[in-house]
């Protein structure tokens, strides 16, 4: 189905897509969007996920502002791209600050970032149809010692574009703690991030994605590190209808250092597709691009690693790891790895391997005395944290990663006794 | 006369279709060492997971009773927490699984099926560290993963340790003895005598006569295609040394 991207844009836009000042980049980006439309399989790196397809089959309405009150002050809400929470509620913290994307007030430093122009379609989209979002700058040296926390809530058949900007001045650290909740009901989620971390700064990211059956879930994270910078980004996927996250990073300066750590674990007919890019621009910096996926159900888990190193940014360190246990025969796994390298001094590896569970492991475990449904539980947790140790928020990444491996394997279970079950 | 603690008779086990165990017979009692001795491919490792309960090595023929019990009517884990304790010839690696995490929950496991209390973190601690200490593990062995990036030497310990932990009822112990040094092989003694002091007996599968040194053994069995083709005592271990298993 040819998908048209004018019905993305009504005829009449709401008030808040007039924010900012910003009428000439909204309408620059909403005219490539109409020119260029929406990314579909024919494109390379969208083969495994058809959004065009899957928004025109499931449109969603612009949202109103929702009226919820903001509960939990712990948490910044962000509802339907709206942010929910009250300036007053907003962490505080010396060397922090936070600025809503709304207003007049918008600091220079945050305009800057929404001025930025916009190459790909799914980002001009969220740039042309902005709501609202977030801006954070941690001065220079500061270290935030809590870690800020997003909830993005979603309610049903709405479309949502929200923001949220980052930037780490000189040798500022962050953590970052993003939740994306389970629901019900459809609706489409179009985020970008835009992150910036000046020399020596240090951020760490969790991203956790719930399942939703019926949601299409798009965000980017686009970031940028200067020398000695460090990102460290942990995504545990669980899939929607259609999630597809990217994640780029630009490596800019000498011993700039990303690491993204990615797990699906998706059960029933989900589908998740990770799209991490990384550009050595400069010599001397690391990148690590890792993911783990645990599939049942007729799910399907895609990682597309790209690595480009340009030339002469010798001594750079890049490494790809791709690993995948499929608990069912219709579950699927694609890992595409790719690898541009235009340097001659370079360390680069790459690996990827999709399998079931170690049947030798499971009897190893199950001699020990451990019955089988505990020792496959084990065996996926280990492959689990055997992916995890160097991340940020180990704790709160592993029990998100357990609580998520366990409402799968319960998915699993039900899904073999329907099977089983002849009234079924 | 008691019945024994372990009894095969007439056991013959296929494996993707190829006959390996053809009518093997066998009686261990309680607290008895035994040797098995074979050359390769004689069904050695065969009988030790089709004891264990392995998939795809299930007797097509004969019987296996363990303390009076069926042994095929059982799952892997039923016949561990009866006291069946398999060291494996080659222990298997999991990368992200603690291990004592491991050794705690296959401890609790068993403790679970007698109808015992969990044993508590601080008294597991305690009794994990001492027996790692009697048989020479490091304290840095136990705070890694099972087997991950361990030697051979390291993973037949760690096969020691467990068996000391779970206190079986019966070890098969598959070339344990391959990858030890000689201090090792002789901590391996000392903990298969103290286990047999508390009535474990022992089924040791090797090809050399260095660890049965260490050992004051009951019987050997020689297994050749897939039967037991001599029975002697601790004699025939030396006689198979000397002369090859053509003897």
């Amino acid at each position: 189905m040819p998908p048209n991207p004018e019905n993305l844009f009504p005829d009449n836009l709401p008030s808040w897509t007039k924010l900012h000042g910003d009428k000439a980049i909204r309408d620059q980006c909403r005219q490539r969007v109409l020119r260029e439309g929406l990314p579909h399989r024919r494109l390379e790196g969208w083969t495994y996920t058809d959004i065009a397809a899957a928004l025109a089959r499931q449109p969603s309405a612009l949202p109103k502002r929702p009226k919820d009150a903001e509960r939990d002050a712990a948490d910044i809400l962000i509802k339907d791209g709206f942010l929910m929470t009250p300036p007053k509620n907003l962490p505080k913290e010396t060397g922090l600050e936070i600025a809503p994307l709304s207003g007049a007030s918008l600091p220079s430093w945050a305009a800057d970032f929404l001025q930025e122009e916009e190459s790909a379609a799914l980002p001009s989209l969220n740039r042309a149809l902005t709501q609202e979002g977030i801006a954070i700058r941690v001065r220079a040296r500061a270290r935030i010692a809590s870690p800020i926390r997003f909830i993005f809530a979603a309610s049903q058949n709405h479309a949502a574009y929200p923001r949220l900007i980052v930037l780490l001045e000189k040798g500022a650290k962050l953590s970052l703690m993003e939740t994306h909740p389970a629901g019900e009901g459809g609706g489409f989620l179009n985020l970008v991030r835009q992150i910036h971390l000046d020399a020596g700064a240090a951020l760490h990211h969790l991203i956790i994605q719930e399942a939703r059956h019926s949601f299409i879930h798009a965000s980017a994270a686009r970031i940028a590190l200067q020398k000695e910078a460090r990102c460290q980004t942990a995504i545990i996927a669980e899939g929607a209808k259609l999630a597809r996250m990217e994640w780029d990073c630009s490596l800019n300066g000498k011993n700039a250092d990303a690491h993204l750590a990615a797990l699906i674990l998706a059960g029933d007919s989900r589908h998740a597709d990770i799209a991490a890019r990384v550009f050595h621009k400069s010599g001397g910096a690391r990148s690590f691009l890792s993911a783990r996926a645990i599939l049942g159900g007729r799910a399907r888990g895609v990682f597309q690693a790209a690595t480009h190193i340009a030339h002469r940014a010798n001594q750079s360190d890049a490494r790809q790891n791709s690993r995948a246990c499929l608990l069912s025969p219709n579950a699927h796994m694609r890992a595409k790895p790719e690898l541009a390298i235009y340097a001659d001094d370079v360390k680069c590896a790459h690996g990827s391997a999709v399998g079931e569970m170690d049947d030798n492991a499971l009897f190893y475990l199950r001699q020990r005395g451990l019955s089988e449904k505990i020792a496959k539980s084990m065996l996926l947790e280990a492959f689990i944290q055997d992916h995890l140790p160097s991340l940020p928020n180990m704790n709160h990444a592993m029990d998100a990663a357990r609580l998520s491996l366990k409402k799968l394997l319960k998915s699993e279970k039900s899904e073999k006794s329907e099977k089983h079950d002849p009234a079924a | 006369m008691t019945t024994p603690l372990l009894t095969l008779d007439n056991l013959h086990v296929a494996v993707e279709g190829k006959p390996i165990l053809n009518g093997l017979h066998l009686a261990i009692n309680d607290g008895e060492i035994h040797a098995l001795m074979g050359p390769n491919g004689s069904g050695k490792s065969t009988l030790a997971f089709a004891l264990a309960g392995r998939e795809g090595y299930e007797p097509r023929k004969g019987e296996m009773r363990f303390q009076k019990r069926d042994l095929s009517a059982l799952a892997p884990e039923e016949r561990a927490r009866l006291g069946l304790f398999l060291g494996f010839q080659q222990p298997v690696d999991i990368p992200g699984l603690g291990v004592m995490p491991f050794l705690r929950a296959a401890l609790n496991a068993k403790r679970q099926a007698r109808g015992e209390e969990e044993i508590s973190p601080a008294d597991f601690l305690r009794l994990c560290r001492g027996a790692a200490e009697r048989l020479g593990i490091s304290e840095e062995l136990l705070r890694r993963n099972v087997n991950d990036g361990f030697s051979g030497g390291e993973k037949k310990r760690l096969e020691i340790l467990q068996m000391t932990i779970l206190k079986p009822r019966l070890a098969i112990l598959d070339e344990i003895d391959s990858g030890l040094d000689i201090d090792a092989l002789k901590l391996l003694g000392h903990a298969v005598n103290a286990l047999r002091e508390d009535g474990m007996a022992a089924l040791l599968i090797t090809h050399y006569r260095r660890l049965l040194e260490h050992l004051a053994l009951d019987k050997v069995h020689l297994l050749r295609d897939g039967k037991i083709a001599r029975r002697g005592g601790a004699e025939l271990a030396e006689i198979v040394e000397r002369e090859g298993y053509a003897a």
